[in-house]
């Protein structure tokens, strides 16, 4: 869990000495690590509090390791499933780090770029800016209450503490 | 653990793959150029250029740089605790089953998934001194400029104490992490146990000392762990948007803030490097000690 | 051929030998019942023979081939879990044809193989719905249809009865017993009920502690067990074990006297089983009844003897009561010697 700041001098001259700056590359490259550590802990947790007797049948069926994961663990974690593709598009929708360091071209910004810009223009106009946040904010909360269910919700049996 | 066949290792090679691949390239390789980048001066423009320690000695003459380094570890050292109190306070307030727990649950996850700009521009508005609602609620009664206790209003983004006390308010919000995990935790301690403490006539605070906390301690020391490094970044955007680095002197700059203006606006990626290792070394060092400290704590009541 | 065949086999758990250099077999076609108490090495045994434990020594073979390193899936055995392990996200469609699918049979093929299976364990009305949504005999029934459509070797079965009534119990012992008769192929079934083992198994052998106590019939377990652990542990009630010693050239046992006594000088035990002691009412009788049982068409008389207790089984209609005196009547062909330290089973003549 290394914080992010410490790698983003280093990871912006990797991206500039392969001249990936000013596109989208560098923005979408940390999914190939699951975007973050505790996504990946997420999973973890909760495929290991899947019963061992099921992965232990999968395998002795004969399925592979890929075939075992898509079929049988993946399906049945898909609370956890949940939860990280709404935390991984909310972290990316509002992701205003990356895009500021690695996006000059303006035509390319993002709309964190773009309410900044907002600001930067008449800092003391609040409803226009509230307004941007709004726009902002809004596709997060829509897809937040629909999936929230998914995971948020009681999974316990009824009657239970 | 049962037998793997060569067919069965190829497959889990390939799943591994990418991911190894991301980790060497976007997070093992940056953090060796952090290393060794902190020991040169680069620009972009010129080839890099070993200057030693020189980034160092720097370090520690720079004023900003050490204001920066405090007001990060006054922030962590306040801020954490506090978020991983709510956090805890929240989940253990919310985990039972009850009309609207989604609801409520849902209202205390919201603030984290706001995009951080747009979180930060409704702060702008609300802590604005004289048309922010804050004020505006706590001089309701008073006189103007003042609450209705006689004191005035906090400057909030004009004196360098209430700037740094914005900051650490705007962050009590934003749990949400903390408090899924938790509520999770809570709702996975048998009920059981706390049946039996119910028939044992044992009061809140037992079951919550006995019980509970010592139950949610991983998780806790977890999160306790992870927050703190958090905590050396989630300041960047507040402090760049709602206090643009506090009111002067650099009241409200922290580390994150500190190594971007370096590197990306004065381009000196070296300085930024040394900048960078510094308090990643501090920040390794300080949960190291939360470790320990914890462990031994743990013992103490260990059954 | 495919029988199975265990040799050397021993398995470690840091210090702790689960299973302590083993050679058994498992004849072709055969159902091979493996019994023993809790912590005895039975499900370790069968988990090692399905690749789900690596040996810590020795090896397994099955229809003659070393299977010691091959992973699960390659072992062509099927594994019915105790708690059946249906993937509950899949129909019992889906879940009886998993292994087909992994092996990429074709669709049709595929439908009609599990129909087949299906049919045979009775399920083919239930194919259409989620483990959920079945009970718990159903469920086994399907986990069964997806041990069979594979086709395998052997057939692992790990306590499969146990987590169901005791009426679907019987009925079930049954079915599988006709399953197996009809397929015909080599079964290891574990269980720690031992009318189970008895009513089920072509050969049993009982384990306790990781360590091979017997291996024969039903019968030859019963009448004839190698040890006192095999004597107390297959046969319900438990067989009565009295301390008993050789003098004279006869044997007593307590108050009653045998003719002819083993050759051997040692501390003896003799054991009777429940069903062989008899009761005699007599009011000078060493003995006094202490509990009655009744079940049925028979009783279960505990009797107090000296410092011990002992179990009787009677008819019902000549049960004692509470608090009566009576003599023990045992007819010495039922007895069996025991030498009272090792607990091995010593032969006698009358």
């Amino acid at each position: 869990m290394v914080p992010l700041t410490a790698l983003l001098v280093p990871r912006f001259t990797i991206f500039r000495e392969l001249h990936l700056t000013d596109s989208y590359w560098p923005l979408v490259a940390p999914a190939l690590i699951g975007l973050s550590p505790f996504y990946v802990l997420l999973f973890y947790w909760s495929f290991r509090r899947l019963p061992s007797e099921l992965i232990e049948a999968a395998r002795l069926e004969g399925l592979s390791p890929l075939r075992t994961w898509r079929r049988i663990a993946l399906p049945l974690v898909r609370p956890t499933t949940t939860a990280v593709a709404l935390l991984a598009f909310v972290f990316s929708w509002g992701n205003f780090l990356d895009p500021l360091i690695y996006l000059f071209d303006e035509r390319l910004f993002t709309l964190p770029l773009g309410l900044k810009s907002l600001a930067q223009l008449d800092r003391q106009n609040f409803p226009m800016l509230l307004a941007g946040a709004v726009v902002a904010t809004l596709p997060v909360i829509v897809a937040f209450i629909y999936l929230q269910r998914f995971f948020l919700a009681d999974r316990r049996s009824p009657g239970l503490d | 653990m049962e037998a793997l066949d060569r067919n069965d290792r190829r497959h889990l090679a390939l799943m591994l793959g990418p991911y190894l691949f991301g980790l060497a390239a976007l997070v093992a390789l940056p953090g060796l150029v952090t290393f060794g980048l902190a020991f040169f001066e680069y620009d972009l423009i010129r080839s890099p250029r070993f200057i030693g320690l020189d980034n160092f000695r720097e370090l520690v003459r720079d004023d900003i740089f050490r204001t920066a380094l405090q007001n990060s570890l006054v922030f962590a050292a306040i801020a954490v605790p506090l978020r991983l109190v709510a956090a805890l306070g929240l989940a253990l307030l919310l985990h039972r089953r009850f009309r609207g727990a989604a609801a409520h649950r849902s209202a205390a996850v919201l603030p984290t998934v706001v995009p951080d700009i747009a979180y930060g521009l409704l702060w702008l508005w609300l802590f604005n001194p004289l048309y922010g609602p804050i004020n505006r609620l706590l001089e309701w009664g008073g006189t103007a400029q003042e609450t209705i206790w006689g004191y005035p209003s906090p400057q909030w983004l004009t004196h360098p104490n209430d700037a740094r006390a914005a900051i650490i308010i705007m962050s009590l919000f934003t749990i949400g992490e903390g408090f899924v995990v938790l509520l999770v935790m809570r709702q996975a301690i048998p009920r059981e146990l706390y049946e039996l403490a119910e028939v044992e006539d044992a009061d809140w605070l037992f079951v919550f000392w006995r019980i509970t906390l010592p139950l949610m301690t991983p998780v806790l020391l977890l999160l306790l762990a992870r927050d703190t490094i958090l905590s050396f970044q989630t300041t960047f955007v507040p402090a760049l948007i709602v206090t643009e680095g506090g009111p002067p002197p650099y009241s409200t700059t922290y580390v994150p803030n500190f190594v971007y203006t370096t590197g990306f606006e004065y381009l000196r990626y070296g300085y930024a490097a040394a900048a960078t290792l510094t308090m990643f070394v501090l920040t390794a060092g300080i949960v190291f000690i939360q470790w320990r400290i914890v462990r031994r704590w743990r013992r103490a009541f260990v059954v | 051929m495919a029988g199975v065949s265990w040799s050397g086999v021993r398995k470690e758990y840091g210090s702790v030998a689960a299973l302590g250099g083993l050679d058994l077999e498992a004849r072709d076609g055969e159902l091979l019942v493996v019994v023993g108490p809790s912590g005895s090495g039975k499900t370790t045994l069968l988990r090692v023979t399905a690749g789900l434990e690596a040996l810590t020594a020795g090896s397994v073979a099955i229809g003659g081939r070393d299977v010691t390193r091959m992973p699960p899936g390659r072992r062509n055995v099927a594994m019915v879990f105790q708690s059946y392990a249906l993937f509950p996200h899949l129909t019992a469609e889906e879940n009886i044809g998993v292994g087909l699918e992994a092996r990429e049979v074709p669709k049709a093929e595929r439908r009609r193989r599990v129909a087949e299976a299906a049919r045979v364990v009775g399920c083919e009305s239930l194919l259409q719905r989620r483990p959920r949504e079945l009970s718990g005999g159903e469920r086994q029934r399907v986990a069964l249809a997806r041990a069979l459509v594979r086709d395998p070797d052997v057939y692992l079965l790990d306590e499969p009865l146990s987590n169901l009534d005791a009426q679907l119990r019987i009925q079930m012992r049954a079915e599988l017993k006709e399953l197996h008769r009809r397929v015909g192929a080599t079964m290891v079934y574990v269980t720690h009920d031992q009318v189970e083992a008895l009513t089920l198994g072509d050969r049993l052998i009982v384990l306790d502690g990781g360590e091979l106590q017997q291996s024969g019939t039903p019968d030859e377990l019963f009448r004839r067990p190698a040890n006192r652990f095999v004597a107390r542990f297959i046969g319900s009630p438990p067989m009565n074990m009295l301390p008993a010693a050789a003098a004279d050239g006869a044997l007593q046992v307590g108050t009653l006297r045998f003719p002819a006594a083993p050759a051997r000088d040692r501390p003896l035990e003799v054991g009777v089983r429940p069903e062989h002691l008899g009761l005699v009412a007599d009011g000078d009788g060493e003995a006094e009844v202490q509990l009655v049982e009744p079940a049925g068409s028979e009783a279960f008389v505990h009797v107090r003897l000296g410092g011990q207790t002992v179990v009787a089984r009677v008819a019902s209609e000549q049960r004692p009561q509470a608090g009566a005196r009576v003599r023990l009547q045992i007819a010495p062909q039922h007895l069996l010697l025991f030498d009272r330290d090792t607990g091995e089973r010593l032969e006698w003549k009358l």
